[in-house]
């Protein structure tokens, strides 16, 4: 049967296609993966912009940072994950790694902020951070959107697990989960970009993530 | 394993080369083949046909056929042709008798006409019938030609085929008609021309496969005159930008996310697929 399957066109992205595309999003758009308060350069072209933490009982908040690791994507069959288990098929893998700063006094900015910072041209404070990392993986799946004629294809978390935070691992890990869907419902992509734009096409079956790849059966439009 | 993969069932190539030669041909030439001198405007059709991938396991050769794409048309201009080339003698009646009339030689003959074939020429517009064509092509190595990725394919010069043999009668009624008018201006064999039609009919069928082998040269430069036929010119089955837009540009930071086509192959595999395979810088 082949590549096809009956229908005219096949296509597929493998891992390592994805993760060039990855790799050229955490490039080419920081502020997908760079967030903080005002007080630590949120709101400029490549910081993403967040409130500052409240503090109960105070009308004053403490300025924190929030970073995301390029991340390492692998489709299935993919190694376990401890406690996720490993993706099964039509599933994706995800690690990435969450840095929480907080502001707690004067002190050098982590070398990332402080580049994406200085790129803001404002003035560039030395607040004191008290910084962690978090390890975050996910598992998760994919997922279709009508867009006119065509369909996007997004990846979507359906599990997440952290370490390192002890007992707040369910609380992080939720937050996390939160957000780490909400970076990855911005990566959507054209299922025509799949086809690399040789024809155009419709989706008839998939996507299915099977031997690595991101794959797609269609007809030609 | 690549960066991407996309293969293409036959069904599918067929569908996208009947779009790329599907249309019309409108060219104008001159020249000879065989008893035909022809200066020609050409307005041909180029439809139909269907794609198959012979087996690749096969001693390197064509890994594209490309068949039953059918080719029809009108060349409207002057035909020539030579009719003494292909035409019997003919004379009415067959024999001639004379007899001596005096010493001296002279003699009285019994009247006989006989035709001189000329080479006819017609301005009329020649039907050509359906003909069905194939040809071979070999899958060039893609190649970056500025922003796109090419993959072309190129024809095997001496693979192109195409069978007049349904077309015959078609030949053979214009040249029915043809002659018919030739005779038609012949005086006093009015009645006689349905039976004079049907020997020289009888006499073109004798050499026909001589025709029929002008003809064919004839339009076989007719159909060399589409790209897709040509030996000399490599016909683009796809092309792909070298840089792929995945994420447009949006807002303040939002700048465009591509992927470089670093590198392109193609090659039909054993379950005969076309298959293309990327790798992204």
């Amino acid at each position: 049967m082949g590549y096809t399957q009956g229908h005219s066109i096949y296509a597929a992205l493998g891992q390592t296609g994805v993760q060039k595309f990855l790799h050229n999003v955490y490039s080419a758009r920081p502020h997908y993966f760079n967030y903080a308060s005002a007080g630590l350069g949120g709101g400029s072209v490549d910081i993403g912009l967040l409130p500052a933490l409240p503090i109960p009982g105070s009308s004053s908040g403490i300025d924190f940072s929030l970073q995301f690791t390029e991340p390492v994507l692998s489709f299935f069959p993919a190694p376990t994950f401890p406690k996720l288990g490993p993706p099964v098929k039509d599933q994706f893998g995800l690690a990435i790694t969450a840095t929480i700063c907080l502001v707690t006094g004067m002190q050098s900015l982590s070398p990332r902020v402080r580049d994406l910072y200085r790129r803001s041209k404002r003035a560039l404070d030395t607040p004191t951070l008290q910084c962690a990392d978090i390890k975050v993986l996910a598992v998760g799946g994919l997922t279709t959107q009508d867009s006119g004629t065509d369909k996007l294809i997004g990846l979507w978390a359906q599990a997440v697990d952290v370490s390192g935070t002890g007992n707040l691992d369910p609380l992080i890990a939720f937050i996390l989960h939160q957000a780490l869907n909400s970076l990855l419902a911005k990566l959507q992509f054209s299922v025509n970009n799949i086809a690399q734009g040789a024809f155009a096409i419709r989706l008839e079956d998939g996507p299915n993530i099977d031997g690595q790849q991101l794959e797609i059966w269609a007809g030609i439009i | 394993m690549s960066d991407a993969t996309i293969a293409i069932s036959e069904a599918g190539m067929t569908t996208l080369l009947q779009r790329a030669i599907d249309g019309p041909l409108a060219a104008h030439g001159s020249g000879a083949w065989g008893p035909f001198i022809a200066d020609y405007d050409v307005s041909l059709r180029i439809s139909g046909g269907i794609v198959q991938f012979p087996d690749p396991s096969l001693p390197p050769g064509p890994v594209v056929r490309l068949s039953e794409v059918v080719v029809q048309g009108t060349v409207v201009g002057s035909i020539g042709l030579d009719l003494a080339r292909v035409l019997p003698q003919l004379c009415i009646p067959p024999f001639q008798v004379c007899v001596p009339i005096d010493f001296w030689g002279d003699q009285v003959c019994t009247p006989q006409y006989c035709v001189t074939w000329p080479t006819i020429s017609i301005q009329i517009p020649v039907i050509v019938p359906p003909i069905g064509v194939s040809l071979d092509f070999a899958i060039l190595p893609p190649y970056q030609d500025g922003d796109v990725w090419r993959v072309d394919l190129g024809a095997y010069p001496f693979s192109l085929n195409f069978d007049l043999t349904p077309s015959i009668n078609a030949i053979l009624d214009k040249a029915k008609q043809v002659v018919h008018d030739i005779l038609g201006q012949i005086p006093l064999i009015g009645d006689l021309i349905d039976g004079l039609v049907d020997t020289v009919i009888n006499g073109l069928k004798a050499v026909i496969n001589t025709i029929l082998g002008a003809i064919h040269d004839f339009i076989e430069a007719l159909i060399r005159l589409v790209d897709v036929f040509s030996p000399t010119i490599h016909f683009h089955a796809f092309k792909l930008s070298a840089n792929q837009k995945i994420l447009p540009a949006g807002g303040p930071g939002d700048r465009e996310v591509d992927l470089i086509i670093a590198a392109l192959a193609a090659q039909v595999t054993t379950d005969k697929e076309l298959l293309l395979t990327t790798d992204f810088a």
